[in-house]
């Protein structure tokens, strides 16, 4: 067929012909994840959804700070600086953080939400008032973090244009909530890459991740910990991925692109980097002779795909934002205005004691990190750090965790032989979590030393990037039961981590509503 | 498969059953608060001194006033207490009879049927005058904005922590609608309408879903291609 039109028909035949690909590859993907990855993910969706209904606005640690961050961006186009004395926030958010009573009830365990509609009207007046949405420039503690998170999150604050500072808010917790459903979604993929064979326990790990409480409550809030573990769960299904199909463009790629998505959405992802940096090298060991190009082209690719974000974010701030990048490592914590001393002896003996026994060392805590931060925090300590469950919980989730590790270690000595063949991947895992331990306890120390010995800076939200090792300690322990009582096992696990979600929104329905 | 379904039934049936009596526990609600940390004592008031503090939020089914008072050690003398709205009108007044024990207090007060605001709160040591002993009313120092009357002096920048209860000991079941309609307040209208019916939906939906991916029947498996 030929004549004036025909260039433009084979043009459109070409371009249908791509789209049915692009569908078909979207679809085979999309078949390729398993039904039940989709399910835990939809089961994380609804829980996020129902943390970010539950919990009032600006209770999730820093999303007023994190809020400013975006309103910054959306609203000015650029990234938020420091203002000595602390800056104001927009009169709007400003505004509606007084009227809903936020400096009253933030870390206040005794003091709940708006109650009465007196309270309601007042809100409502606030937001009558149309107040400004520029502030001067500052996002308090979120002021220093990569603008990834809050990029995204400017696309549901723009959508609530016509709205109030609580309805934009809304929007962007949404997003986070969808965040937190990938994530689940990845950290499926990761244990079945990682653990392949039985597949229901993979479904009691990513299951346990699901509820995971103090994930819920992160996730059904605006804060960029929740691209930092979407990031952190990519980084080790990317690792298990080399290990078990070997180092490959795709596999590079695939590594590369989550860890320079998580270095800009918050810079604790550089824990990870050591682990991504071992695999790669094993990677490239492992393929060093049948396939020693590709091997070769896949650690570039993850080199080059890792730096890429973090490249044009470091121009980005020097050209045009002028933001300041946080200096992060081990000795860059220098001398605070009030005069503590910092050394580097110190900061080591402070990252150690951050999670273990003082040995040999003067004792920088007067409490136990171990339990009382780590333990307690990871397994509920919600708000503004402000509530917790009872004190006898934590000792039965002791009794739990320590029968499911337990079961864990028995399997992996029954399965040692396998183990040992795959010593270096466990290698690379412990290094990640040696690696964010190290990172989480070098931000602390430059808290310490920053605030003159005052301050406190650990959270256990800052270990949920290792999300997916904790669904491994499960699926483990779980597949300790064998083939006999593991799948009752797993059951018996997915209700208590239920069990433990629910019973933490009904302490915090508690804590704010009664 | 059965003894997977028979734990399963066991577990979500304890909690179930211990939901059930989260929600049948009977206690003191409060109907308010004027969030005012508590954390030192900061009026002293003797016999016949009154203190008093204005800008109050006075909560639809206040039925007594909650503060932290201290008697050193002493029974408690006769406390009164007494809000009055902008006009001077009085919305409500108790009494707490003496002998009462330091500590959480509650003084018992007519029923208010609807919120004022602002009110003005009294609170009295009713024991007659020179009579010995003292009460000391625990809040906040130091908050600007704020200034309390005591014995009719200005104090600023003191205030005392009221939480205002509602009647009688309820559950939480109960409180249902109390509280489906606290869940509406403070938040987004995009969401604060049915954030109370959503809640337990999607809780329900993401435990159905859960069990039925962890019964792994109702889920075709497919292996992931390498």
């Amino acid at each position: 067929v030929s004549g004036p039109q025909a260039p433009e028909r084979r043009a459109h035949r070409k371009f249908g012909a791509r789209l049915r690909g692009a569908l078909l590859a979207v679809s085979r993907a999309r078949r390729r994840v398993p039904a039940a990855a989709w399910a835990c993910a939809l089961i994380a969706l609804a829980n996020g959804l129902a943390w970010s209904l539950i919990v009032p606005p600006f209770e999730v640690p820093d999303e007023n700070a994190h809020y400013a961050y975006v309103q910054q961006l959306a609203e000015r186009g650029t990234l938020p600086h420091h203002v000595a004395p602390e800056g104001m926030l927009s009169p709007a958010e400003d505004g509606t953080l007084g009227a809903i009573g936020f400096y009253e009830i933030v870390g206040e365990f005794h003091n709940p939400a708006p109650f009465s509609q007196a309270q309601q009207q007042a809100i409502e007046a606030v937001e009558r008032q149309r107040l400004a949405t520029r502030g001067d420039g500052d996002a308090l503690t979120a002021t220093n973090n990569p603008p990834l998170y809050y990029a995204l999150a400017a696309v549901p604050y723009e959508l609530g244009t016509s709205g109030t500072v609580l309805d934009r808010l809304a929007l962007m917790r949404l997003l986070s909530v969808l965040m937190g459903a990938v994530t689940v979604l990845i950290a499926y993929l990761f244990l079945r890459e990682l653990l392949p064979g039985q597949p229901w326990a993979c479904n009691a790990g990513a299951l346990v991740i699901a509820f995971q409480p103090l994930f819920g409550f992160i996730s059904g809030g605006v804060n960029n910990d929740n691209l930092l573990y979407l990031a952190a769960a990519g980084t080790l299904w990317a690792i298990a991925r080399i290990f078990r199909r070997g180092l490959s463009r795709g596999e590079g790629l695939l590594l590369g692109a989550f860890l320079g998505l998580g270095l800009v959405a918050k810079l604790t992802l550089l824990g990870l980097v050591p682990a991504a940096a071992l695999a790669v090298l094993l990677g490239l060991w492992a393929g060093r002779r049948r396939r020693r190009r590709e091997a070769l082209g896949g650690a570039a690719l993850a080199v080059a795909a890792a730096l890429a974000p973090v490249l044009v974010y470091l121009v980005l701030d020097r050209l045009v934002f002028n933001h300041g990048v946080v200096p992060i490592g081990i000795g860059t914590s220098g001398l605070a205005a009030g005069g503590f001393k910092s050394s580097i002896g110190e900061e080591l003996s402070h990252i150690w004691q951050l999670y273990l026994y003082p040995i040999g060392m003067r004792h920088q805590f007067v409490y136990v990190p171990l339990w009382s931060t780590w333990f307690k925090g990871f397994f509920g300590r919600f708000g503004w750090l402000d509530y917790t469950f009872p004190g006898w919980f934590y000792y039965v989730a002791f009794a739990v965790t320590a029968a499911v590790c337990a079961g864990a270690l028995g399997e992996l000595v029954r399965r040692r032989v396998a183990v040992r063949r795959r010593l270096a991947e466990l290698a690379v895992y412990a290094l990640a979590v040696i690696g964010l331990c190290v990172e989480i306890g070098v931000q602390s120390y430059r808290e310490v030393v920053s605030t003159n010995g005052v301050g406190r800076f650990e959270q256990a939200r800052y270990l949920l990037p290792l999300l997916g090792l904790y669904g491994a300690i499960a699926v483990l322990g779980v597949r300790s039961g064998g083939r006999r009582w593991g799948p009752v096992l797993a059951v018996a696990l997915v209700v208590l981590a239920i069990g433990q979600d629910v019973y933490a929104q009904v302490l915090t329905i508690g804590r704010y509503y009664t | 498969v059965p003894a997977r379904r028979t734990v399963a039934a066991i577990g979500i049936g304890l909690l179930a059953v211990t939901l059930v009596a989260m929600l049948l526990h009977a206690g003191p609600r409060r109907a308010g608060s004027d969030r005012t940390p508590n954390g030192a004592f900061v009026v002293i008031l003797t016999a016949g001194q009154q203190a008093c503090q204005a800008a109050e939020l006075v909560p639809a089914d206040t039925a007594a006033l909650r503060l932290t008072i201290g008697t050193y050690g002493s029974p408690g003398p006769p406390v009164t207490a007494s809000a009055t709205d902008a006009a001077g009108r009085v919305v409500t007044s108790g009494r707490l009879a003496p002998g009462w024990r330091e500590g959480v207090v509650s003084i018992p007060v007519r029923r208010v049927t609807a919120a004022r605001a602002p009110a003005r709160v009294c609170l009295t040591d009713a024991a007659p005058a020179g009579t010995p002993g003292r009460i000391a009313i625990a809040g906040v120092r130091g908050d600007p904005g704020f200034t309390i009357l005591v014995a009719g002096t200005p104090e600023p920048g003191v205030r005392v922590r009221i939480d205002y209860m509602r009647p009688g000991r309820e559950t939480w079941l109960q409180m249902l609608p109390t509280l489906a309609e606290r869940l509406s307040l403070g938040k987004s209208g995009l969401v604060r309408h049915w954030a109370w019916v959503a809640v337990p939906l999607l809780m329900v939906l993401a435990i159905a879903l859960a069990l039925r991916v962890v019964l792994a029947d109702g889920l075709p498996e497919r292996e992931p291609r390498a």
